[in-house]
């Protein structure tokens, strides 16, 4: 952790880490805990000065269309409704630095890095997994790599990024983190699951 | 009894594979492929059941899943699943079914004594038996039900594993017959994605039973072809032993798909059974038909089954329905029959057939080649054979068909093959809401408007010849496909070319007369399940149930697990008949889900045990589970409720806890608190508008507290909000009440005030948040902050009683709030949710030299109510202002906000009004119950007058005494005078009206 | 299962939604002036049809965002959703 503290994510009491495995090639899912993202709600209209304001300081588009995002190395851009985003970061600075990027606009970013538990499933099961909790269509002709949705995965509310073919990172309630891996572990068991440390 | 019926060759079993199965304890032998029914049948076996209400013996009558007689039990122990359809039921290894209603036993049941006095048994018996005296009603129904019965539910948990998933598609076919298969392949090749679901084990329906051959290949092998092709498409997913059983809103489907109910157990980690919920963008219903039973006197013996049954049983099973088997018809479709079982070597008895005219049907060109005798404007007017048919009446019908004249034949026979006519299977087209049309000539209600996205093709859409299937499949599924985006570049259309002649006119004739009138001697049975017989509908009729929707449910025609299948039209053609009406005009009951049983287990899923409902962890749960807190549930957290030492009762940690914060220092885990970051220029106009007390002026670092109302001036919630920046606030809510003050903000941010520049973000989760309450509180603090004036020097005024401070906690950077809700001293400090253990722990280690303690939500409880302060959702229910509750002071004259207006209704200003006060009861042991009424008066004999109710109450450890909060009528008025709370064991407690500040009402020690 | 067609999400199943009742009924702003009678039929008072009904709906478990309904309420047939502030749809198909 940048700032040296002991820190738990939300998923610390299972100890992931004792479970994870090497070897993946029987598992239809691979599940991974990735801790402490920097997580920034950002609200504000999507003018074309802000637009470059955060292209300038962020070095990331801002995507306007719904259910789309936009990434830029670490950087990613969520989108989660109309006029609302979810920046997703390494850099822990990032908050402070859009703030003083946008004294002066109605522009309001929060941070919001411990809200969130993130887990990615991947696997060439991922879709199966997630039809069993949750009514979002992920063909691939509606919901290809690339699209973001907020919708209900089993019964806890969640974010979910298609980032490649097989791979989807679920953004969770951090509450709800241990209920929904237990969920996906147990959705998971018919294809076969791996636990995977994140890299 | 022992003798075969299984043909020689023939028939979709792999004879090369027996199958062991068990039979009420006996051992028989099948074939893989086989269904139990089939299986039963090929070992002669004849009598399977006992009727619902009579226990007359029953045996196999269809072979499907509109089977109302052979329902058995499969299984045993936790993993029976009673009431299955035989006919359904797949033959495994080891298979155990065991028959149900009846007692010894299936041959020699003492329940058939109800045969004996069915005179006295009518439709409406136990409503008009049982009705007096009133009270002896339960005593009847509890001893109605152990006799009249279905199967038992077993009472372990099953030990299987049951699934659900969504899936989307843009064309569900329903059905893989002729018509189904053909509309997969049309919409297949579009590109669509497409879900093919048919209720059994392979796919093509009729195909499998059918003899005739189609472009040079037998039938089974077209449909086998056609499975082929579809699978090989990337896009089509084929469910077989999936029933579509609901179609809801919004072609929104519901298909049981029996994973593994064919396999002696599952195979690990698969489930047994699957639910889909399915939304297709079109539906193609491909569901087939269902033949009707002929309603003729003693038409239920075993033996008796349904033409086309036997023709399966035959052609796909390789078994034949008895050894002299009578064929009893009042249209073309059973002449097949005749010359199939004729070619597999069988002893037809004879075609009775109610037609007077002969039959175009090329099958019935051939019965005089084969040498069949048939009886044209004959019926058969009675049977005989007690546990199977030995022999069957037949005489010639008048030219209205309504009696039967002339010399009685007796022909012997050990089955009846009987076919009424067919219904299109419309039950997922009228359960969309699609209305059904009768047509005469087929005498049954075919698919009328759809109102929903759907096609029905082939027998269910009333069209029985084998060619229409093919094409209504193939255009069905093609203009679906096309509806929902999609068309073939290069149009294959790989149909047979199918000659199979148009079925000739039905004749109803409904009941069947025999010697005797309708109810007098033998019955003529229209619904096999629920034991009703046309007498009973005859007497519905009289007594003056004219609608259709009344008649089911005092006959309970058509109720049960088959629903009517094969008697609803029947049953109604009866009732048109006694009204005079035309059966359009008497008009069919709603079809409703589900189509056929669908079990518990497959529409819980996984949703059981420890997946039931989410829990709710704080960063800090792991600590609370392993000090052995005791839980409550808040919502969809589990809170510590309070801190058990070794052999500490409830109420003796309780007592500990809330005295260490009285008298030193408690820390609570507080991180369940709501908490919304609202940020802009309007910040705190919005709060102006939500919150009842005015906020424009609080200093930035301060807190204040709000209560916030409905637009009907009712409590919606309340809570500390600190002020942060000029433009920046963070509210608090109550525990789990984030998201519902969160989307009362967003309601009117968006719908109503879109101009004003204030957004809100839920914070909730992303922080953990500790509460430190105690005269010691200052101290711990002290142990470890840094970069805070706590104001140990220099007094409150450094960091006074709401307001809000910056700096560092135990290492950590924290936001520390100075606020009570215990009424002592207190902290509460924010950090990062993924710090929070780390800052309780070091709370608890700098803590130990004050004796600090962690408190649960029990002694928070009691720690605030000892102030009269109020717990929303406790003291309010959503009929209480801030008025009610003394909050005067809180209500804003200087502003508008939400509810204000409704606060000045004259209903809302009345002195009589419930209002919050404190009870102190006359024995200060005495803890009244919550919810618990109060009275005026030393309560007399009932009724009494309600004057409120007790909306909180615990023991108070710190006082030494039993207190209570309650909403009373004209409470604040009352204060000195004595109520009383009547109660359940003891007559009543009586108790004191006072303030609800119960302990330092002045407040002195949080400003401490 | 209403499948409910949010004016930014596209169709979404109905549990992701929250019903907010009646639409397009304005908070007066002469609150004050009015009588307890048109108060009360402000806060209480609502048509319920048989048949077209514009009604709020939130996508509380998508965007977040408030939005308009013409819904048939014998049918539950959706006929058109659009988003606050905008018009009415004649509801014409």
């Amino acid at each position: 952790m940048a700032d040296g503290l002991p820190a738990q994510g939300a998923l610390a009491h299972r100890r992931l880490a004792a479970c994870a495995v090497e070897e993946t090639r029987d598992a239809g899912v691979r599940l991974t805990e990735m801790p402490f993202r920097v997580c920034i709600n950002m609200r504000a209209q999507a003018t074309p000065e802000v637009r470059t304001i955060l292209s300038q300081h962020a070095g990331c588009g801002l995507p306007v269309q719904p259910m789309e995002s936009a990434r830029r190395g670490t950087l990613g851009a969520l989108w989660l409704g109309p006029e609302e985003w979810l920046l997703v970061s390494g850099s822990d600075d990032l908050r402070d630095r859009l703030v003083t990027a946008f004294r002066g606009h109605f522009v309001t970013v929060t941070d919001v890095s411990d809200a969130y538990c993130i887990v990615r499933l991947a696997g060439p099961a991922a879709r199966d997994v997630l039809a069993k909790g949750c009514g979002l269509d992920t063909h691939d002709s509606v919901f290809p790599p690339g699209k973001v949705a907020r919708s209900l995965l089993a019964k806890a509310e969640v974010t979910l990024h298609r980032t490649a073919a097989d791979v989807f990172e679920i953004y969770v309630a951090r509450s709800y983190a241990d209920y929904l891996w237990r969920w996906l572990e147990d959705a998971g068991a018919e294809y076969g699951v791996a636990v995977v440390e994140a890299a | 009894m022992t003798r075969s019926f299984r043909t020689g060759e023939g028939g979709r079993i792999d004879r090369s594979k027996p199958i062991g199965f068990t039979f009420d304890g006996k051992t028989y032998a099948g074939f893989a492929g086989d269904t139990l029914a089939s299986a039963l049948l090929a070992n002669g076996v004849r009598l399977v059941a006992r009727s619902f209400k009579y226990h007359r013996p029953r045996g196999i009558f269809s072979a499907g899943a509109e089977e109302p007689n052979a329902l058995v039990r499969v299984g045993d122990g936790a993993r029976a699943l009673p009431n299955t359809r035989a006919t359904q039921v797949e033959l495994y290894e080891g298979l155990a079914a065991y028959s149900q209603n009846n007692w010894p036993s299936l041959r020699f049941d003492a329940g058939a004594a109800a045969n004996l006095f069915s005179r006295l048994l009518p439709a409406g018996f136990y409503y008009k038996t049982f009705m007096r005296p009133k009270r002896m009603w339960q005593w009847y129904e509890r001893r109605i039900r152990r006799a009249a019965g279905m199967g038992r539910a077993p009472d372990a948990p099953d030990p299987d594993l049951y699934d659900k998933r969504h899936a989307h598609c843009d064309v569900l076919i329903v059905g893989g017959g002729p018509a189904g298969l053909s509309a997969a392949l049309a919409a297949g090749q579009t590109g669509a994605r497409v879900i093919l679901a048919d209720e059994q084990s392979e796919f093509g329906g009729t195909l499998l039973g059918e003899t005739g051959k189609l472009g040079g290949a037998s039938a089974a092998d077209w449909a086998a072809d056609a499975v082929a092709e579809l699978s090989a498409m990337p896009e089509v997913r084929l469910l077989p032993r999936a029933t579509v059983f609901g179609y809801y809103d919004h072609n929104h489907l519901g298909i049981a798909e029996r994973v593994a109910d064919h396999l002696p157990a599952p195979t690990a980690g698969t489930p047994r059974q699957r639910l889909w919920k399915v939304r297709a963008k079109q539906v193609v219903l491909a569901a087939g038909s269902h033949e009707r039973p002929l309603v003729f006197a003693d038409n239920d013996r075993p033996g008796i089954m349904l033409a086309g049954a036997a023709r399966s049983y035959l052609n796909r099973y390789g078994v034949r329905a008895g050894s002299r088997v009578l064929i009893f018809t009042n249209n073309d479709s059973a002449y097949p029959l005749a010359v199939d079982l004729a070619a597999a070597g069988g002893d037809v008895a004879a075609v009775v057939d109610l037609r007077p005219a002969a039959s175009q049907h090329p099958a019935a060109w051939r019965m005089d080649e084969l040498k069949i005798e048939v009886l044209r404007g004959y019926a058969v007017a009675g049977t005989k054979g007690r546990l199977r048919l030995k022999s069957a009446t037949v005489m010639a019908l008048n030219a209205d068909g309504n009696e039967v004249a002339g010399g009685a034949r007796e022909i012997a026979c050990d089955a009846i093959a009987m076919s009424g006519g067919w219904s299109p299977a419309v039950h997922l087209f009228s359960q969309s809401r699609g209305a059904l049309e009768y047509d005469e000539v087929l005498a049954a209600f075919v698919p009328g408007r759809a109102v929903q996205a759907t096609r029905s093709a082939g027998a269910c859409n009333g069209s029985f010849d084998l060619h229409r299937c093919f094409l209504e499949g193939f255009d069905a599924g093609k203009a679906a496909a096309a509806d929902a985006g999609f068309t073939a570049e290069d149009e294959q259309r790989p149909l047979p070319a199918a000659t199979q002649a148009k079925p000739g006119p039905v004749r109803m004739i409904n009941p069947v007369p025999s010697i005797r009138p309708v109810g007098q001697g033998p019955k003529h049975f229209v619904d096999f399940q629920n034991d009703v017989t046309a007498a009973d509908i005859g007497l519905a009729a009289r007594e003056g149930y004219a609608s259709v929707e009344h008649t089911k449910r005092y006959t309970t025609t058509g109720m049960g697990t088959d629903q009517g299948k094969t008697s609803s039209l029947n049953a109604l053609g009866l009732l048109a008949d006694q009204l005079a009406l035309a059966i359009p005009d008497v008009g069919a009951t709603t079809f409703r889900p589900p189509y056929t049983p669908v079990t518990f287990g497959a529409l819980a899923g996984r949703d059981i045990g420890e997946l039931y409902a989410p829990l709710r962890r704080t960063p800090m749960q792991r600590w609370h589970e392993d000090a052995g807190a005791a839980f409550e549930d808040v919502g969809q957290w589990k809170r510590p409720f309070y801190y058990p030492r070794r052999s500490e009762t409830k109420e003796q940690a309780v007592r500990r806890e809330v005295l260490a914060v009285r008298n030193s220092v408690g820390i609570l885990d507080a991180s369940t608190l709501g908490k919304i970051d609202i940020k802009g220029p309007d910040a705190a106009a919005l709060l102006d508008w939500i919150y009842t007390n005015d906020w424009a002026r609080l200093g930035v670092g301060r807190c204040r507290y709000g209560v916030m109302c409905r637009e009907d001036g009712m409590v919606l919630d309340d809570g500390v909000t600190a002020r942060l920046g000029e433009e920046h606030f963070l509210m608090h809510t109550t525990s789990g009440n984030a998201e519902r003050v969160s989307a009362w903000l967003e309601e009117w941010l968006q719908t109503e005030w879109p101009a004003m520049r204030a957004r809100c973000t839920v914070v909730t989760e992303h922080y953990a948040t500790v509460a430190v309450a105690g005269p010691n509180a200052r101290r711990l603090l002290a142990a470890l902050a840094a970069g805070i004036d706590l104001g140990i020097d220099m007094g409150n005024a450094a960091f006074p009683h709401m307001s809000v401070r910056e700096g560092v906690v135990a290492g950590i950077p924290a936001r520390v709030f100075r606020v009570s809700y215990t009424g002592e001293l207190s902290y509460e400090i924010n950090v990062k949710a993924r710090h929070g253990l780390t800052l309780w722990r070091a709370l608890l280690t700098a803590g130990e030299r004050f004796g600090v303690m962690p408190f649960g939500t029990e002694a928070m409880h009691v720690l605030r109510a000892e102030k009269g302060y109020i717990m929303v959702g406790q003291e309010t229910d959503g009929t209480v202002t801030p008025l009610d509750l003394g909050m005067e002071r809180a209500i804003s004259t200087r502003k508008d906000f939400l509810g204000k207006r409704s606060l000045s209704r004259a209903d809302m200003t009345k002195p009589d009004r419930k209002q919050l006060v404190g009870l102190l009861t006359e024995d200060p042991d005495d803890v009244l119950p919550e919810g618990a009424h109060i009275v005026a008066e030393q309560p007399g004999k009932p009724p009494l007058q309600a004057q409120g109710h007790v909306t909180s109450s615990y023991y108070s450890p710190t006082l030494g005494r039993s207190i209570a909060l309650a909403l009373l009528r004209g409470g604040r008025g009352q204060l000195g005078r004595q109520v009383f709370v009547p109660r359940e064991d003891c007559g009543s407690s009586a108790a004191t009206v006072v303030d609800p500040a119960f302990y330092d009402p002045k407040g002195v020690r949080l400003h401490g | 299962m209403l499948r409910i067609p949010c004016p930014f999400c596209g169709p979404r199943d109905e549990s992701e939604f929250a019903y907010g009742g009646e639409a397009h009924i304005a908070r007066p702003e002469n609150s004050w002036t009015l009588s307890d009678g048109d108060w009360a039929d402000y806060v209480f008072m609502r048509t319920n049809p048989k048949g077209r009904h514009a009604e709020r709906w939130r996508h509380s478990h998508g965007c977040g965002r408030w939005f308009n309904a013409l819904r048939d309420t014998a049918t539950h047939e959706i006929v058109a959703t659009y988003r606050i502030g905008e018009p009415t749809p004649t509801g014409r198909r």
